[in-house]
């Protein structure tokens, strides 16, 4: 169990230790940084632990200050009759999220850590990515810390499309590196092969202009960044705060987009992730088997081959309309749709389709 | 009677035809604002007053010819299968023939507008050969006459790659006069509308004037309406709710509410709280004691796994077989009748008297 009983009594403290531990080399695990989008202030939390019984139940989360925004939380959850407990890092410095810092071994970070602040949405967003926006972010971390970048690749998880006669149960999923800054073209034959491919990490060394390697890193389809070697400051500032910019960005992007009624006249902001293949009939039933397990779906065409739902967030509210029509899928937001709500759903959408391109859809206005 | 199955099934194709008239709806109005020189879009559920001092709500419309002619577009979901329904309901089309005696432009007075019913395909047939036994009475002759027209809609499947689904309008009986849009429509292809039609335009509207079934406003109630109070710090909660809080709410999902009257807010009121009783009717909702217009509604409504519309489909067709079944006597009584002995030495009632 990691301890950060160590001397970390504030932010210089934090960067100091850090930059210590991980400039040395030493075979550890890697510092990890979970981005999370929220408006919330860390005092709040306690509020909202108390009125979710969901969480109380099986999570205990005590808070202590450090100051400067810094906050050490001791985090447990019972698993079965075992007590899983760590300490992390809470940094809320920055606005509009919170950036949790932890060295803990990957049982706790995905069975407590990221399972806690899951429970915690919609006040807490997690931020999604998928394969054009980790391109997308690696170029501002290469532009941020005036580097380059080597030795770069994704790590996919490709699952076969369901044949139409052989039908495997359960559908097995493969992992794949694929080397290069570059992948549309390995992403594309993956996909003429009958897979769908969801970009699950990115892993790169920066190089400054000497070519020495100064940051080992990697960054994660749900906002997960991790150092593995370099100097923490180094990756706060290129890596971790690039990552919180560009999901303020997406943020903005996802923001009023609810249908909105101007003089008599409707006014509808749709989404559209776009595939390079369209989608077959069994495609869509599966889809609409698994959309309807994580939303109140109401199904208007079932997919034979055209699929239209209305969809409706339990937890937030929102609510959406999906279209599949060939090789696209329209994500129209409709009474409420917050920012955090269209993220989430758009990140859904393509855990089960695969990774695509989102676009703004250009609604002629009247 | 109907099975629980066949009863679900009608049920939730009533659901999706209701969802799809709304999508045509939605489609014509962007056309209608998209190529102004074929009409000019007026607006949705717009009030007319006709010649018999009656008024009429049709869904869409339109002017055409600088405004000097009317177009007037009347939706339905869903056409009767019982001969003498359907009979009433053509009968009950000849309000939206009738000259239209307010209706006025910059000019003046409209000179003449062109009726234009639209419905599914599956009820097209039916619909004809009503109106061929109607067309005979001289009451219903503008069925017959230049200025009415039927069309019909359907959702093209695709073909082997070959092109996408689309939804097409086709015409199937009469004629207007707008030269430009008969010409689209009486091609052998139909009126192709926009891919977007079936994508988000159908997000546009939610209703159409004519009643929905019940389960859709329950489910744009439980999906659109009742989210829209949750409180998304707290779990799973029951929100006690008025009538009119929710009716505020549903506003937005009813086209150009800022035109309607009263009459028309009462109807699309109407809707809503039957749509709440109904719910109540099923336990999916509570009501305070004492409190007429509150209910307790848990937000989420209806947590499930399924498709909204099968598991509401499955309640409401059971409740609808609870209630309509007669209650039937099986086996003997369970007491047995008394029987009354008189003692010979008892007097009777008589000697009392």
């Amino acid at each position: 169990m990691a301890n950060i009983d160590f001397g970390i009594v504030d932010r210089r403290s934090m960067h100091l230790y850090y930059d210590k531990l991980y400039t040395t080399r030493q075979k550890r695990p890697p510092l990890k940084a979970l981005t999370l989008l929220t408006d919330l202030k860390v005092e709040e939390l306690r509020e909202i632990l108390s009125k979710r019984r969901t969480i109380s139940r099986s999570y205990t989360a005590n808070i202590a200050s450090l100051g400067e925004s810094l906050y050490k939380v001791s985090l447990q959850r019972i698993i079965g009759l075992q007590y899983i407990k760590n300490e992390v890092i809470l940094d809320a410095e920055n606005e509009g999220a919170w950036i949790i810092l932890t060295d803990a071994d990957s049982y706790f970070i995905t069975h407590v850590l990221e399972r806690f602040f899951e429970k915690l949405y919609p006040m807490v967003s997690r931020m999604y990515l998928n394969y054009s926006q980790m391109c997308s972010l690696l170029e501002n971390i290469r532009e941020s810390a005036h580097a380059s970048t080597t030795q770069t690749f994704f790590t996919i998880k490709r699952e076969r499309r369901k044949p139409t006669k052989e039908r495997i149960f359960p559908q097995k999923k493969e992992t794949e590196f694929l080397w290069g800054e570059d992948v549309d073209e390995e992403i594309s034959r993956v996909i003429s092969e009958g897979f769908i491919v969801k970009v699950n990490r990115l892993d790169f060394l920066l190089t400054d202009e000497r070519n020495a390697i100064f940051l080992k890193a990697q960054i994660t389809r749900k906002g997960l960044s991790k150092l593995m070697f370099g100097s923490f400051s180094a990756f706060y500032q290129n890596v971790v705060l690039k990552t919180i910019d560009y999901g303020r960005d997406r943020r903005n992007f996802y923001d009023k987009r609810e249908r909105s009624v101007d003089k008599g006249v409707p006014r509808l902001h749709p989404l559209q992730i776009n595939y390079t293949v369209d989608f077959r009939n069994d495609e869509l039933s599966d889809f609409a088997k698994k959309i309807s397990a994580s939303y109140s779906t109401s199904v208007i065409h079932g997919g034979n081959p055209y699929f239209v739902a209305n969809l409706c967030d339990y937890e937030d509210g929102s609510s959406f309309g999906v279209a599949v029509l060939g090789n696209a899928v329209t994500v129209t937001p409709l009474t409420r749709a917050t920012p955090a709500a269209v993220s989430r759903l758009l990140h859904r959408i393509q855990e089960i389709m695969g990774d695509g391109d989102i676009s703004s859809v250009e609604t002629r206005v009247f | 009677m109907l099975s629980l199955l066949t009863l679900q099934q009608d049920c939730v194709r009533d659901y999706r035809r209701y969802a799809d008239t709304v999508a045509v709806l939605s489609a014509i109005y962007h056309i209608l604002r998209g190529t102004p020189f074929a009409a000019d879009y007026i607006g949705v559920e717009a009030k007319l007053r006709n010649s018999d001092g009656g008024t009429v709500t049709p869904d869409i419309v339109a002017m055409y010819e600088s405004r000097k002619k009317g177009l007037v577009f009347e939706l339905k979901w869903s056409l009767p299968f019982s001969e003498e329904l359907l009979e009433k309901e053509v009968k009950k089309l000849r309000k939206y023939a009738l000259t239209c005696s307010q209706w006025k432009n910059s000019e003046g007075k409209v000179d003449y507008h062109d009726f234009i019913l639209i419905c599914h395909i599956e009820d097209s047939q039916r619909l004809l050969d009503k109106i061929s036994k109607i067309a005979t009475e001289k009451e219903f002759d503008f069925l017959t006459s230049e200025g009415f027209a039927v069309w019909t809609w359907t959702i093209s499947a695709a073909r082997g790659g070959e092109r996408k689904e689309h939804l097409i309008i086709s015409k199937i009986y009469g004629k207007h006069r707008n030269n430009t849009i008969e010409n689209i429509v009486k091609q052998p292809t139909g009126l192709i509308l926009p891919e977007e039609a079936l994508t988000y335009l159908r997000s546009f509207f939610n209703f159409i004037r004519e009643k929905p079934p019940v389960h859709y406003t329950m489910i744009m109630l439980i999906q659109h309406v009742f989210s829209q109070f949750q409180d998304p710090r707290r779990d799973r909660a029951v929100y006690e709710l008025t009538t009119d809080m929710i009716y505020e709410k549903a506003k937005i999902l009813f086209p150009s509410w800022h035109e309607f009257d009263i009459d028309t807010l009462q109807i699309k009121r109407g809707w809503i709280s039957e749509a709440l009783k109904t719910m109540f009717a099923l336990n999916m909702i509570g009501k305070p004691l004492g409190k007429s217009e509150s209910w307790l509604i848990p937000i989420p409504t209806l947590r499930t796994r399924k498709s909204i519309e099968y598991v509401l489909c499955k309640k409401l067709s059971r409740y609808q077989l609870k209630i309509t079944k007669k209650p039937s006597r099986i086996g003997r009584p369970r007491t047995k009748p008394i029987k009354f002995k008189m003692h010979p030495k008892m007097k009777k009632l008589d000697d009392y008297l």
